[in-house]
């Protein structure tokens, strides 16, 4: 148990910060994104044991990652992310310095995005490897790539299209 | 205007960090979760507990009527039924994990509503009609030299119980769970969708 413990600990400090992000990204919302950050973990303690390093921890995180989120259907009680984001940021707005404005800016454009092509775009973001996004993803690399320059293009006009605003 | 490696500039440096420490998490682990599952699971320790009364009383009490123990038996066949439906679907409900097999959790979620479709449905007025039925035998012997008055007001209070749960608990208990796994089965499917 101890050496398990150990083990986690290792893996949690070494991928918590991406999967964050991610679930940050998914959801918009700082304490979705923490529970779903905790539910990921949760999952990849009950099944270290049957981690058989057939695949990098880290892209078998991603993808419990991934699966949470998609999955992400706690409580009806949550608003969906385009509704909070917005305001989040207002409630925000006097905290956010000019580097925190624009992270808070990509967080609403990708709100913007549907569910699928939001986990794709973390990803793109976090710079993992287009294999490794294919196989999370469950899509062949031809159609990812495709897909991943479509999602490029929309993020930045909305990025784009809002700072005008 | 900005091209995308602006954005991929203030995605990576952004200073948000979780806040989440690996001591929580360690905590949260060694709890567990499953909120479905869970509820099946209180559901199969509350009928074990009553067949195991049930099935102590038909054992070690003394009847001088045939009656009673034909009640017993009435409702321990209720019981037993209800609890192995119940672990069907406890299996059902946890055979796949749904952070590691989203596809394979919406088949089983599918299985397991429409097992409860039966459960609350058809086989739920078999189960009253049996533990009516029991309760009616056991209780010729056991109640033979009380009051009528203490009669009545007892099989008005059984009436009263399953007329309550029936309908009123029970509806309001199954609308809110069927609401919950309709709601999962569509977000799901549409998920699965996206990615087609």
């Amino acid at each position: 148990m101890a050496d398990k413990d150990a083990a986690f600990r290792q893996i949690f400090e070494s991928n918590s910060k991406k999967i964050f992000r991610l679930c940050y990204g998914y959801t918009g919302d700082e304490d979705a994104a923490h529970d779903l950050l905790q539910e990921t973990f949760v999952k990849v303690w009950q099944n270290l044991n049957k981690f058989r390093n057939t695949a990098m921890i880290s892209t078998w995180i991603y993808r419990i990652a991934v699966n949470t989120c998609l999955t992400y259907l706690r409580s009806e009680k949550r608003q969906a992310k385009e509704e909070l984001t917005p305001q989040f940021a207002e409630t925000h707005r006097e905290e956010l310095s000019e580097k925190n404005e624009q992270v808070a800016l990509l967080y609403k454009c990708i709100a913007k995005l549907e569910e699928s092509e939001r986990i794709i775009i973390t990803m793109v973001l976090d710079e993992l490897p287009y294999p490794e996004i294919a196989d999370i993803s469950g899509i062949s690399e031809g159609n990812l790539r495709v897909k991943i320059h479509r999602i490029k293009q929309k993020l930045t006009d909305l990025y784009n299209q809002y700072e005008r605003l | 205007m900005k091209d995308f490696e602006h954005l991929l500039s203030v995605w990576q440096e952004q200073p948000k960090q979780p806040r989440l420490s690996v001591d929580d998490v360690l905590k949260q682990v060694k709890r567990g979760v499953n909120k479905l599952g869970i509820g099946v699971l209180y559901g199969i320790i509350a009928i074990t507990v009553a067949i195991i009364f049930t099935g102590g009383l038909t054992l070690f009490a003394i009847f001088e009527n045939r009656l009673s123990y034909i009640g017993l038996f009435v409702m321990l066949f209720g019981m037993i039924s209800y609890l192995v439906l119940q672990i069907g679907d406890y299996r059902t409900i946890t055979r796949h994990d749904v952070t590691l097999n989203p596809a394979a959790y919406l088949n089983s979620l599918k299985e397991y509503q429409q097992r409860r479709a039966y459960l609350n449905g058809r086989f739920y007025y078999a189960f009253a009609l049996m533990i009516c039925v029991g309760v009616s035998l056991y209780t010729v012997e056991v109640f033979a030299n009380k009051p009528l008055f203490f009669k009545v007001l007892y099989y008005t209070f059984c009436g009263a119980t399953i007329l309550f749960t029936t309908f009123y608990l029970k509806d309001k208990f199954i609308k809110r769970e069927q609401k919950r796994v309709s709601y999962l089965i569509e977000r799901l499917e549409r998920l699965e969708g996206q990615f087609e």
